[in-house]
């Protein structure tokens, strides 16, 4: 059995959460709930839930200011939210799980399966820095971004990144200024972040940050150059978008 | 003189030269040089009309189309907010209340779909508009506002028309971020009033400023303002560029105008009645 609380300025998607919890997820126990900053912060210092189901906008202030009063965040948490644009790539980039309203139940069941996985405080307290910094208003996009290896959770920014290779379901991660990394995320998730950002994915098994591209080779075979020599090669349909990726690159430089 | 066929020999044509002749005469030196001159000054001129008469074309154009784009924006957050309420609705296997607000859903899309298309709408369409656009907020909010919608007896509201939905940003605004979350109930009045030959369309709320230390809730609560009166406002712009009348609109800091404690904004839309 798991503890919850929902903190929500509105009572309808309060009880449309509770509900569907109750339907969906039985072993989850919702022991409270709160309608805003002030009260939630209160709520969870009294009742101790294992995990938070947070709004972000509340009349008193946004949920992100809500865990800032926490020195250390001790409880795992969910983020609800009917519409944030700016922060869904924040939440993305910083590995945070969100839901949007009106909730999908596969959604809601998904995230609580996830609860189950244990996660260290650490963890949880080095995501919402992320967050904080990606979220800074000066950011135009996300910088920094939370990777998950096997041993450990690694906050990289994404300039370092220097290409992603697929391994089946893992990433292979490679940086400017330091050693490779396998996580154990699928490419095409970090493809969907990346790629309005700077990265290019030249190949079914292949994502390249484009600064790093020195040259696009069509012959003998297709191929970008690093700029530390490495070669990845460009599949056919890629070539015509890369071509006009990299001119436009050329001349804002 | 038309030639269907050309025969093999010699043809002689006739031709009275004598008109040319006396006009090449005096074409000569600098009369030629000025015909030139003007010639090409009128030319030059012609079509500098034509391209800015084109711009001014094209640029109505734009104006109109900014203007139908700024009116079909419907806020996000209330669209969500209120499929959620709908949701419990659901949840609590209340079929008929779910129906019911549902329905009102529909129908309030549809009606701001409708005025999209539209530059002017009658006044009882912008009431029903905002009546089914205020009870839906009704149903997030609880009994956390109130709201009253008086058309003046004067108004005929079937036949006087206004341009839609212009004070959507403000309503807005008072609902999601103003008055309804001050601790006393909230209240939004809504009046149309009609003055000599202008409709006066006012919204008045009780919200006052957030008692909220803060600073980034503060900052945040005075984007939205600014952006409600930038939608607004540049409505309003376009809508002077298009019909060439005097829309004009005023906010009045209540708190200011007032000395008995009362807080709120008014605001007060002056429509040409067309």
């Amino acid at each position: 059995m798991t503890t919850a609380v929902i903190i929500d300025d509105e009572a309808p998607a309060r009880d449309a959460l509770n509900s569907m919890l109750q339907h969906f997820c039985p072993n989850v126990k919702v022991i409270g709930q709160a309608h805003n900053v002030e009260s939630g912060y209160n709520l969870i210092l009294s009742q101790k839930p294992e995990v938070v189901f947070l709004d972000i906008q509340m009349p008193d202030g946004t949920g992100f200011d809500l865990l800032n009063k926490f020195s250390t965040i001790n409880f795992k948490f969910i983020i609800v939210t009917a519409y944030q644009e700016f922060a869904i790539q924040a939440f993305r980039f910083s590995a945070i799980d969100f839901l949007l309203k009106p909730i999908d139940p596969n959604e809601l069941i998904m995230a609580v399966e996830k609860l189950n996985e244990t996660i260290r405080e650490e963890e949880i307290n080095q995501k919402f820095q992320t967050l904080i910094e990606n979220i800074q208003p000066e950011a135009k996009a996300p910088q920094k971004i939370i990777l998950k290896t096997f041993e450990s959770v690694l906050v990289v920014n994404r300039e370092e990144i220097i290409r992603c290779e697929s391994h089946n379901n893992y990433t292979m991660f490679y940086f400017a200024n330091k050693p490779k990394v396998l996580v154990s995320t699928t490419l095409k998730e970090f493809d969907d972040m990346l790629s309005p950002s700077g990265f290019f994915r030249t190949h079914q098994s292949h994502l390249v940050n484009l600064n790093y591209v020195q040259n696009y080779r069509r012959f003998p075979e297709s191929v970008v150059v690093l700029m530390d020599g490495t070669t990845i090669p460009v599949s056919v349909r890629k070539r015509e978008l890369l071509t006009t990726l990299l001119k436009k690159i050329q001349r804002k430089s | 003189m038309q030639l269907n066929y050309i025969q093999r020999g010699c043809f002689k044509w006739p031709i009275d030269v004598s008109i040319l002749s006396v006009k090449t005469v005096s074409l000569t030196g600098s009369t030629l040089l000025w015909l030139v001159i003007i010639t090409l000054g009128l030319a030059f001129t012609g079509s500098l009309l034509i391209i800015l008469l084109l711009k001014r074309r094209y640029q109505r154009k734009i104006t109109e189309l900014e203007h139908r784009f700024l009116l079909v924006q419907m806020d996000p957050h209330f669209v969500f907010n209120s499929l959620t309420a709908i949701q419990n609705y659901i949840f609590k296997n209340d079929p008929y209340q779910a129906t019911r607000y549902f329905s009102s859903f529909s129908k309030l899309v549809r009606l701001i779909l409708e005025n999209s298309q539209k530059d002017f709408i009658s006044i009882a369409h912008e009431v029903e508009t905002l009546t089914l656009y205020l009870e839906l907020q009704k149903l997030r909010f609880g009994d956390k506002f109130e709201f009253t919608i008086t058309v003046d007896p004067d108004i005929d509201a079937e036949h006087h028309t206004i341009p839609p939905m212009l004070a959507q940003p403000f309503i807005e605004n008072a609902i999601e971020r103003g008055s309804v979350h001050m601790g006393k109930r909230g209240s939004i009045n809504i009046r149309f009033i009609l003055r000599g030959s202008n409709i006066l369309f006012e919204v008045e709320d009780n919200g006052g400023e957030y008692p909220t230390s803060n600073a980034n809730q503060q900052k945040l609560k005075k984007e939205f303002e600014a952006h409600a009166f930038k939608r607004s406002s540049d409505r309003l712009m376009n809508l002077r560029k298009i019909f060439r009348r005097k829309y004009k609109m005023e906010i009045k800091d209540l708190a200011q105008v007032a000395e008995n404690g009362i807080q709120g904004t008014l605001i007060i839309f002056t429509l040409p009645i067309l």
